[in-house]
């Protein structure tokens, strides 16, 4: 899977991309791969508000549950309502058709300290397996 | 960390590209591909388990029957046939549980399967409260190769490589064979997933030839994640989860195993709590939603906390999730309402019959659409 060059990454393995204010987030398909078998996925609610840090959504897999944090201040303008339902995109295409949710931020600087692709991939050579 | 301990199948495990992960001390295989198809396997085909890291004891001598009784809270001695394994616990003098094992009545001695946890604690307390019993207690888990072999097509595959008279084979019955020919193993009707299946236990030298001729004639080899998912299906407790040693027996509902009728360490214990009211219940859990409760998750009714989750999981096989929790006494009647604190946010519960997969009746239909409970 060949992971965008234009996004910016975090340590936990969500991925970002931003659009004027508006900050698309997902998480990278390293991060499928360790939760296993994907069986349904907690969206936030639109309008919410979520500080940098914030659990923005959860990922339950069959024996596990993986949380998203938001990298950025704002307010949920839109999420991927169809991955309630069927999160199946998620596994197919984590940086596309698996995009999670798009924040509109009040404060970007979260996503300018994320890393990118080439830190990202370097960091994976030592992240934790489990 | 210690290093990892190894069972004679691990290094076979690992070159196939399973997920290895530490399990009570050993590197133990968690999923080969996919758990919720490992599922699937299980439930619909024929699973195959590496199950070195449990524990094997053997009590022999003239008084082993007499030392088990003491030890273990089935009665050894009354109600396990020569040829028959019965469900045992050891308990504190508080009535709480060090451990659950399997008990093989053979005709000269016991076997014991204890679990991976309790190959430490397990076999100390054994000599501990049996040095005044003329029998020997014996570890031979590391002489000893266990592989599980589970799920409906068990029965076909197993045919294969072993000379076991599966006719003569009941559940929860044992006896002697030989595998692919010359290898002495005793093979039990036992598993821990609610399908029917086997138990071998022979030599170690011996575990990939054997574990490699029922690949080859049909069993798939399996993680310990899809194994954990289907005995929580079936509403099998695990050590350490559904009972500890601040949990009793009768609380963790395996009065199947106890004999309050003789005497045994934490007898008098649990004899006073049945008499006083036992004051908390393991209870299966339906789930309203698709989130899951999971272990340690609180369980209120209104504002008062009433219990926690014990094991928790996505059940594939029902398209749902499920979950055991101990919960006080009053709130445990079939159908009562409640609420499970799912990471900050409240889910609402109502108390299940366990199993909540069964092999016999398939798929038990669920009140409300979807196999949610109905709010």
């Amino acid at each position: 899977m060949s992971r965008p060059q234009d996004a910016r990454y975090s340590e936990s393995h969500e991925w970002a991309t931003l659009d004027g204010d508006v900050l698309t987030l997902g998480v990278t398909d390293f991060a499928i791969e360790h939760l296993g078998d994907i069986v349904f996925v907690d969206l936030p609610d639109v309008g919410s508000d979520l500080g940098p840090g914030d659990t923005a959504c959860e990922i339950e897999s069959v024996k596990a549950v993986g949380e998203v944090y938001a990298p950025v201040t704002g307010t949920i303008e839109a999420v991927n309502e169809g991955l309630a339902d069927d999160p199946s995109p998620l596994v197919a295409d984590p940086f596309g058709a698996g995009w999670l949710m798009k924040i509109k931020a009040s404060d970007t600087s979260g996503f300018e300290s994320l890393m990118d692709l080439a830190a990202y991939e370097k960091h994976l050579e030592t992240a934790d397996p489990g | 960390m210690a290093e990892l301990r190894t069972t004679p199948l691990t290094d076979w495990h690992s070159a196939r590209g399973a997920r290895m992960v530490p399990f009570a001390g050993f590197s133990m295989p968690v999923q080969y591909g996919s758990a919720l198809e490992e599922v699937g396997i299980v439930r619909n085909e024929a699973a195959l388990f590496d199950l070195c890291h449990m524990g094997r004891l053997v009590l022999t001598g003239p008084e082993r029957i007499a030392a088990a009784d003491h030890v273990l809270s089935q009665n050894v001695a009354n109600k396990i046939p020569e040829g028959a394994i019965r469900y045992a616990l050891i308990c504190t003098p508080e009535g709480t549980v060090i451990d659950d094992v399997l008990v093989y009545k053979e005709p000269d001695k016991l076997h014991i399967v204890i679990n991976a946890g309790g190959r430490d604690a397990d076999p100390a307390w054994f000599l501990e409260h049996t040095a005044n019993f003329d029998c020997t207690v014996e570890d031979v888990s590391d002489a000893q190769t266990m592989i599980a072999l589970q799920g409906p097509k068990a029965k076909e595959i197993l045919p294969a490589v072993c000379d076991v008279d599966l006719s003569a084979l009941k559940y929860y019955r044992f006896m002697p064979a030989k595998v692919l020919g010359s290898i002495e193993t005793l093979v039990s009707r036992t598993g821990y997933t609610g399908e029917d299946g086997f138990e071998l236990f022979f030599g170690p030298d011996e575990a990939v030839r054997v574990w490699e001729a029922l690949v080859a004639a049909g069993g798939k080899p399996c993680g310990l994640g899809a194994r954990d998912v289907c005995r929580t299906e079936a509403g099998m407790p695990l050590y350490g989860h559904e009972m500890n040693r601040e949990i009793t027996g009768l609380e963790a509902g395996l009065d199947f195993g106890i004999d309050l009728s003789k005497d045994f360490i934490g007898a008098a214990a649990l004899r006073a709590q049945r008499d006083a009211g036992v004051p908390r219940r393991l209870v299966g859990l339906a789930v309203e939603g698709r989130r899951v409760p999971r272990e340690g998750c609180r369980i209120l009714t209104g504002d008062e906390d009433v219990g926690f989750v014990t094991s928790g999981t996505f059940s594939p096989t029902l398209d749902r999730p499920i979950a055991m929790a101990l919960v006080r006494s009053e709130f445990v009647a079939d159908g009562a309402p409640l609420e499970a604190d799912v990471r900050g946010k409240r889910v609402k519960v109502k108390v299940e019959g366990m199993p909540f997969y069964s092999r016999k009746r398939k798929k038990k239909p669920v009140k409300g659409s979807e196999g949610n409970v109905d709010a």
